[in-house]
């Protein structure tokens, strides 16, 4: 029961950073200049407070949307699982290659700084530091899934925030 | 990271609320500032959002959303022995 245990908290971990990557690859495909969404949809209506701002808006944005793995960091993050699994990541922190936290902030600083990440990593899925990453291509080329998990999304924080 | 299984006040699995939906609000909230900042810009780069994830997701993760369960409580995994 433990070892099933410790299994399914990695795996939720894993499936709340899969959504994270799709809903950057969404976020890029509606709000891109390449998107094919139209800030004009009835869904983008919803998140202005009023029409006329609508109006001000051009056709196309020029938003672009990136996802990424910093790395192996040494930070306390692996801290909090009391699992046995746990327990060996948090050996395996100390005998494998890390980064420091400053080294670690290197591909989020490429996604959001390079002058070339938008032409070549938007919508991606980025490695350290500034490697396009082929591995979550599927889910990348997912518009259905994507779509569906953005929908979910919007009804389940609908009536929450400003 | 791996925190035991946990709803919070808003009845969603603790990971998938703060690793996932907390951003996605976020970012909803912010959009509109975000596209009026990017109307007016010239350049197209400008504007950027940028989502931290992990490469533990491709070896570790299932291979698709459970839409039906974002929670993930009918899950039972994989009895592995480690």
């Amino acid at each position: 029961m433990l070892t099933m245990r410790c299994y399914n908290h990695r795996q939720r971990y894993s499936h709340s950073k899969q959504a994270s990557i799709r809903h950057a690859k969404e976020l890029n495909d509606r709000y891109s200049a390449q998107g094919n969404v139209s800030i004009r949809s009835s869904l983008y209506k919803g998140l202005l407070r009023n029409r006329r701002q609508l109006t001000l808006l051009p056709k196309h944005s020029g938003l672009t949307a990136y996802s990424l793995h910093p790395g192996l960091i040494q930070t306390n993050l692996q801290g909090k699982d009391p699992s046995f699994l746990g327990t060996l990541l948090q050996f395996s922190m100390k005998i494998t290659p890390t980064v420091t936290p400053l080294e670690g902030s290197l591909t989020s600083l490429y996604a959001a700084t390079s002058s070339e990440a938008p032409e070549k990593a938007q919508g991606k899925f980025i490695l350290p530091v500034g490697k396009v990453s082929k591995s979550v291509d599927k889910w990348l080329e997912d518009r259905t899934g994507n779509w569906e998990l953005w929908k979910h999304s919007e009804r389940a924080v609908r009536g929450v925030g400003a | 990271m791996g925190v035991p299984f946990e709803l919070t006040a808003d009845g969603y699995e603790l990971q998938w609320q703060v690793n996932y939906l907390s951003p996605y609000l976020f970012v909803s909230e912010l959009l509109p500032l975000l596209l009026a900042t990017a109307s007016t810009s010239g350049t197209k780069d400008r504007v950027r959002i940028v989502n931290l994830s992990s490469d533990m997701t491709t070896a570790l993760g299932p291979k698709h959303i459970f839409l039906n369960d974002v929670n993930m409580t009918d899950q039972k995994g994989v009895t592995v022995l480690l």
